[in-house]
């Protein structure tokens, strides 16, 4: 049983779709929630697949997977497209959606009165029939008798069949990413490439220069000042973009996204160096400081993702990057240690019993391959609807 | 301000209570963020019949990015399945908790995929390096680079 503990922060009100009473309602708030992290849509991305993911979820997620969440098809930052029609749905039910609850649940009340009056016992069927919202069929719905079906739930048959491996859920394979991705680029000028390393979009005849910075220039109608002393102009140059944008005069340099940076080609000083041109703290180490640049440029990317009007400004996205670092922080602590030592009592025991036998043993196999023949596939299918399991 | 895992966990929470567990999943505690417990069993006709096991799950600040560390609780209650990817110790090899874990995955489709891992077994044998596994183990099973060969 659940305690205090989380019963308190469910209390919170944090918005999901089971705040809907009628499954068609919360069938249509899910569909404007990113898989990922469950919210309703920020910054919406559609990949070449056609999946849409929030894009600072995807962005996280990227750094460690290149595949789609949903149906594992490969994918790459430079597949990302925006996707402002989604973004203004996802507003435009933010704005509807308190009052489509009020009305929903006013109906819902007003249904299980008429249920009352007609048949008093049938008013005692719970409100959701205890079946999983996704596989139900039975909806309820609000101009008629709410009769409760039960779910197609076989549970005798449910565990025979292995879970299918992947979602046949690629609806729009045919909109694989076709020659024309370049033209929504909003730069102009040149003929664009996308950078191999950073997938930033280059003029083809500054790659080269782009490439040799470490991913750090960007194209300028200007080419060719890749110059010994190019560096700390560069430098100034960025210093002085970034308190531009800070005073939000240079409007314009806000639409570039941040390249990525290749981390382990630059000294200590270059990488501060991408700190300060961000006008970012560089406390810290050296690990820090590459986190922190890596977050930001998640953070700024991001918010380009989104249309002009619901883009942040860069002192909230500085305190959203402050947030993040203190959160990574607290993880760390525990705030009662008592309750800590009591919960996790177990677990010290055991490994103090494993550390002396360890110690006995002197032997140690820090990382072996663990490996045995696996025949039957274990890959939960990512669409729960679409598994014929129950 | 709540972070992004402890917000996915509280809507995956909210939905358990709401609609239920999977069929033969149960949630026994969730009393915080970072460690759930639930008991599993396989209904119908299998190996296991009429044994309920007992699932831990673990969550870092990263989760849903990164898979939660999932194993069976092996103490003086309850044991893990016998099970050619399930050791002594509770770990689990499953391609899904590792390499192939996605962000879209949630802990009631773990469940509902170990049941399945369950429900298929048809011989009820240990992994045949359990012994050398075990006594070399990491506490945290996703500290352990599990070679995956099926399909």
């Amino acid at each position: 049983m659940p305690t205090n503990n989380v019963q308190a922060l469910l209390s919170t009100n944090i918005p999901d779709p089971s705040d809907f009473p009628m499954t068609d309602l919360r069938q249509l708030d899910a569909s404007l929630r990113c898989t990922i992290c469950g919210e309703l849509y920020d910054a919406p991305i559609t990949l070449a697949c056609g999946h849409c993911f929030c894009s600072l979820c995807i962005r996280e997620h990227i750094v460690k997977e290149s595949e789609c969440p949903s149906c594992r098809k490969s994918t790459s930052e430079g597949q990302f497209r925006t996707n402002p029609i989604l973004e203004a749905a996802v507003s435009a039910w933010k704005t509807a959606r308190s009052t489509i609850l009020r009305l929903s649940r006013e109906e819902q009340d007003r249904i299980r009165r008429r249920q009352k009056e007609r048949t008093p016992r049938r008013s005692q069927t719970p409100l959701t029939n205890g079946k999983k919202r996704k596989r139900s069929t039975s909806t309820v719905s609000s101009d008629s008798d709410v009769v409760m079906v039960p779910g197609p739930s076989n549970s005798s048959q449910f565990p025979s069949s292995p879970v299918p491996s992947k979602s046949k859920r690629s609806r729009r394979q045919d909109m694989e990413p076709s020659s024309d991705p370049q033209e929504e680029e909003m730069m102009q000028g040149g003929q664009m490439v996308n950078c191999p390393v950073c997938n930033v979009s280059i003029v083809m005849g500054d790659i080269n220069t782009h490439l040799d910075s470490g991913c750090q220039k960007k194209s300028f109608n200007t080419s060719g000042a890749a110059t010994s002393g190019a560096k700390d102009e560069w430098t100034k140059l960025f210093l002085k973009k970034g308190k531009n944008r800070e005073n939000g005069i240079d409007a314009n340099s806000a639409t570039e996204r941040i390249p990525k940076a290749s981390y382990d080609l630059l000294k200590d000083k270059q990488v501060k160096d991408l700190l300060h041109a961000h006008n970012l703290p560089t406390l810290g180490d050296r690990k820090m400081w590459i986190a922190r640049h890596q977050r930001w440029v998640m953070i700024f990317n991001a918010n380009l993702d989104k249309s002009v009007s619901n883009r942040k400004n860069t002192k909230e996205l500085r305190a959203e990057l402050k947030n993040w670092e203190d959160s990574r922080k607290r993880r760390h602590l525990v705030d009662n240690t008592t309750t800590h030592v009591l919960n996790n009592q177990g677990e010290f025991v055991r490994l103090i019993a494993e550390a002396r036998n360890s110690k006995t043993r002197k032997e140690s196999s820090p990382t072996v391959m663990w490996q045995h023949s696996q025949d039957d596939d274990v890959v939960a299918d990512s669409e729960e609807e679409d598994q014929p399991l129950s | 301000m709540t972070s992004i895992s402890s917000r996915r966990l509280r809507k995956e929470l909210t939905e358990i209570q709401t609609e239920g567990c999977p069929t033969g999943i149960t949630l026994l505690s969730a009393d915080n963020f970072e460690t759930w417990y639930f008991s599993i069993e396989i209904l119908g006709e299998s190996l296991y019949q009429g044994e309920v096991f007992k699932l831990m799950f673990r969550f870092d600040s990263s989760y849903p990015i990164s898979a939660p560390a999932v194993q069976f609780v092996v103490n003086q209650e309850s044991t893990a399945p016998v099970h050619p990817h399930v050791y002594s110790n509770g770990h689990i090899c499953a391609s899904i908790l590792g390499t192939e874990w996605s962000p879209v995955l949630s802990v009631s489709a773990v469940c509902v995929t170990l049941q399945s891992m369950l429900a298929s077994c048809k011989s009820k044998e240990r992994p045949v390096d359990n012994d050398r596994y075990v006594r070399y183990a990491p506490d945290n099973p996703k500290k352990t680079r599990f070679h995956y060969d099926g399909k």
